[in-house]
């Protein structure tokens, strides 16, 4: 009877959720007013604009959006896409969430919600150059080795690869997007948010269905990603990137903000370095996440088989890999030059390194090192 | 008084026969030409009025009646000039109708009596040659390729009255001869790819390329060096035979642009601008053109910036692509050309050029996404081979390392597509590019290594299934280089480097 209640109640919040005009604070404060989002659905409407402190014509506009509501739609999608609900009144809400100052109502969610505070989020641009993308998927790896979860934005660039370092350390991660459930933003990630779903992880919109990415939905979206995290790590951001709008939220809640140093040459490591000016902590390696939380240090067995096969490889797969570089993507006609090797045969090498995950090919045709 | 003598005119690359009847008769002075008769064709009856009266010769003041047989055929040539004349010189008895038998007359005339060189001769005087005509008259200019012809005994004239002081025997012509160097059948390339310096990657996969008749996109900056790679392609690709010769030199002939005095022995080269129409690209008019397609024809069709091709341009290019011809109907016509090119492509990776390079891209990630967009996938899955240009170094531009030239190239080339031939010979194919599913389920075997490498790679890169079978036709090509009968891992892994990453941009 009770789930049943619960099941009811979701469905109510995840409606006033979908009426345009009321935002977290005044849906939580409806709520809060009325008892129960089912409640306050049946009030009337004067009523409910004034306990969301709007004005009398807007109880007009909350009654149309009321009748015109499609449930029927909602229970569709809701089951075709495999949404899953959770309110702000629930224990399943994450609670790290639940602290921050404007919590969303309600969740939609895809796939399950991490059960501990083990999370921190990275994020950075979209526009990264290669260092960044190489720098987001080892640090990403580490931390999900480490059984940290990884909170991103499922955006591309630094985000995407957030989310497949995450998977390949065999870790489980959390994609919050800024659109409603019922559609993909990136469309050329649905095959990476499914990954993220089957891996234990999931991905999040506080958005009801029908949203579309707009730009005003990444700020609200990035209090989420912000608030779910213990901290966030920037990773490479541009003097005005939407990752320093994340870490804004993470100081507003008082967490920690770390930031991943770049060239002093780079644009887009501007806005890292003024985040490090301005006192967040210098971020070099996973562990200095794990040592700040007192999070223990896992002895992974997979970096261990990293190193042993760096050991085992072939001299000519040696003088490739050596070649490479961490921070700078080569094209193969670089390491035809710089070995004597055969384009045929170094385009063999690199296959099997991909492979075994020590390279990896970060731009369409340029490959970079991974660190062992 | 009735008189036939014998014109010619083309209709695409086929040349027709045209019987030039002619009859005068009592009335009232006037010239009346009927049978589907084109503009250009209609006037040819002041130009022939001039040219008579300025060669010396009279101009019947009689009823003149002339029909262009098959009348069903419309006619668009102004190769016909110089038949009518004639025509009208038997008629009026100032010829004998007898000299004129099994000649062929092919030329323009200009008012003061010369005679002007004809497109599509070519065409014309092959069928003149099947048809059983033994002397073909045809202008000075037109010589050289008449003379490709070795069937018939060809007058190269001047004049009007060179011809008919010929058939009147006042004045015998000299029947033409090939010169020396028409012999010469060998393609002379005037570039090399010795003289590029670097660009491994991408020479290799050119070879790859020419080796198995794949299509190429090649992404790279600006100046890397794209164009300059595409030019060289013909130069290592196999010497067309005879017959791929004289179908390259006809289609040359037709649209006009043969200029030289020997057949076309080096495999076309088209880079046609990306303002391109679809009537340019494919062909087009009242009359349908070959387009550039047709002239790229046992060549290489080179499209640079792709992206800035419209859209609807790069969609008509699917078919011929498929069927190696392009058939086009109009009013007047409907016909096919023959298109069978290798497509090779060229692109920037973003719209400033930079992505990907050490030089600063300027473009945001939506920017990057529509203008690789542009491309459609249908036409992308007709491009086995993507391959990344990367700008030189100043090291390699200015180094004078010997790089490896055409002909050694050419030679490896040319043995894997023997390999080719032979195994594909009970499907009627002759490279790995034309292979379908079931040419390659039957012929492409593929060592037990290769397969489980396959399956690694597909399970990590997520590779569709189309792609599939795109990459086991470069390996099998990769492999015939190799000289080897399986597909191996190494072949595999080669392959796999070259598929297609324009999504993940």
């Amino acid at each position: 009877m009770e789930t049943a209640n619960l099941m009811e109640e979701r469905r109510y919040m995840a409606a006033w959720q979908s009426i345009k005009g009321l935002g977290a604070r005044r849906i939580r404060n409806i709520i809060s007013h009325f008892g129960s989002a089912q409640k306050a659905w049946q009030a009337d409407g004067e009523a409910v604009a004034a306990a969301a402190g709007l004005g009398a014509q807007k109880a007009g506009h909350i009654n149309t959006s009321r009748n015109h509501f499609d449930w029927d739609e909602q229970e569709r999608l809701l089951r075709s896409r495999q949404v899953h609900l959770v309110t702000f009144q629930e224990k399943a809400y994450p609670e790290l969430l639940r602290q921050t100052y404007n919590a969303p109502a309600v969740l939609f969610y895809q796939g399950i919600l991490p059960q501990n505070n083990k999370t921190a989020a990275l994020v950075g641009a979209r526009k990264a150059t290669p260092y960044g993308l190489n720098a987001a998927h080892t640090l990403s790896e580490q931390l999900a080795r480490q059984g940290v979860f990884v909170i991103s934005g499922g955006a591309r660039g630094i985000d995407t690869r957030a989310h497949t370092g995450a998977l390949r350390g065999g870790g489980r991660t959390i994609a919050v997007v800024a659109n409603g459930l019922d559609r993909t933003y990136p469309p050329e990630n649905r095959r990476l948010f499914q990954e993220i779903c089957d891996a234990g992880g999931a991905v999040v919109s506080e958005f009801s269905f029908g949203v579309e990415p707009l730009a005003r939905n990444f700020p609200a979206r990035n209090r989420i990603i912000a608030g779910m995290a213990r901290c966030v790590i920037v990773v490479e951001a541009a003097a005005r990137s939407g990752a320093l709008i994340t870490a804004d939220f993470a100081l507003e809640e008082g967490r920690d903000v770390f930031a991943v140093p770049g060239s002093i040459f780079s644009t887009m490591s501007q806005g890292t370095h003024a985040l490090l000016r301005n006192g967040a902590i210098i971020l070099t390696c996973a562990a200095d996440v794990l040592e700040e939380y007192g999070w223990q240090h896992v002895e992974s067995e997979k970096g261990k088989s990293v190193c042993t096969f760096v050991c085992t490889l072939s001299d000519a797969e040696r003088k490739i890999y050596e070649a490479l570089q961490e921070s700078q993507a080569l094209p193969v006609e670089q390491l035809v030059i710089q070995t004597g090797f055969a384009a045929s045969d170094i385009s063999c090498i690199l296959l099997n390194l991909m492979l075994h995950n020590l390279v990896e090919e970060i731009l369409p045709g340029l490959y970079v090192r991974c660190p062992a | 008084m009735f008189a036939s003598v014998y014109g010619a005119t083309t209709l695409g690359l086929m040349g027709n026969i045209i019987t030039v009847e002619t009859d005068i008769a009592n009335g009232l002075p006037g010239f009346e030409i009927v049978g589907m008769a084109a503009t250009s064709v209609k006037e040819s009856k002041e130009r022939v009025r001039s040219a008579m009266k300025n060669s010396g010769y009279e101009f019947p003041m009689r009823r003149i009646t002339m029909n262009l047989a098959p009348a069903e055929l419309k006619k668009d040539s102004t190769g016909l000039d110089i038949a009518i004349a004639v025509g009208i010189m038997v008629s009026s008895g100032q010829i004998q109708a007898e000299k004129t038998a099994g000649c062929l007359f092919i030329g323009e005339l200009s008012l003061d009596g010369h005679i002007r060189p004809v497109k599509g001769l070519l065409s014309m005087i092959l069928k003149g040659a099947s048809a059983g005509f033994h002397t073909v008259f045809i202008s000075e200019e037109n010589a050289a390729e008449a003379l490709l012809c070795r069937k018939m005994t060809v007058y190269a004239v001047r004049t009007l009255r060179d011809v008919i002081q010929h058939l009147n025997d006042i004045e015998r012509l000299e029947a033409a001869v090939p010169s020396d160097d028409q012999q010469e059948i060998r393609p002379e390339y005037t570039i090399d790819f010795s003289e590029v310096q670097g660009q491994f990657l991408a020479k290799r996969a050119l070879e790859i390329a020419a080796a198995g008749g794949h299509n190429v996109l090649m992404i790279g900056p600006p100046g890397a060096g794209k164009t300059m790679l595409a030019k060289r392609l013909p130069t290592i690709l196999p010497p067309m035979n005879t017959e791929e010769s004289l179908e390259v030199t006809k289609i040359y002939s037709v649209a006009g642009l043969f200029h030289q005095n020997r057949m076309i022995t080096e495999r076309p080269f088209r880079s046609p601008h990306h303002t391109i129409s679809v009537n340019g690209l494919i062909g087009g008019g009242t009359i349908p053109r070959p387009g550039e397609v047709t002239l790229a024809h046992n060549g290489v069709l080179f499209l640079d910036e792709l992206p800035e091709f419209p859209r609807s341009v790069l969609e008509v290019m699917r078919q011929p692509l498929e069927d190696g011809v392009v058939h086009i109907a109009r009013v007047h016509a409907s016909l096919t050309y023959p298109a069978q090119y290798m497509l090779i492509a060229a692109m920037n990776p973003c719209p400033c050029g930079n992505y990907g390079s050490d030089q600063l891209c300027t473009c945001t990630p939506g920017e990057i996404r529509r203008y690789v967009r542009k491309i459609s996938g249908p036409l992308l899955d007709r491009i086995d081979l993507h391959v990344r240009v990367e700008r030189p170094l100043y090291r390699e531009l200015v180094s004078d390392e010997a790089q490896e030239g055409s002909g050694v190239i050419r030679e490896r080339v040319l043995a894997a597509r023997e390999r080719q031939v032979e195994r594909l010979r009970p499907f009627g194919m002759f490279c790995n590019a034309h292979m379908g599913h079931r040419a390659i389920r039957e012929t492409c075997c593929v060592t037990e290594q290769a397969r489980r490498l396959l399956q690694e790679v597909f399970d990590k890169f997520k590779l569709s299934a189309r792609s599939y079978d795109r990459i086991i036709k470069v390996s099998r090509t990769i492999a015939d280089l190799g000289e080897s009968d399986e597909i191996g891992q190494e072949h595999v892994a080669e392959a796999l480097s070259y598929r297609n990453k324009l999504q993940r941009m």
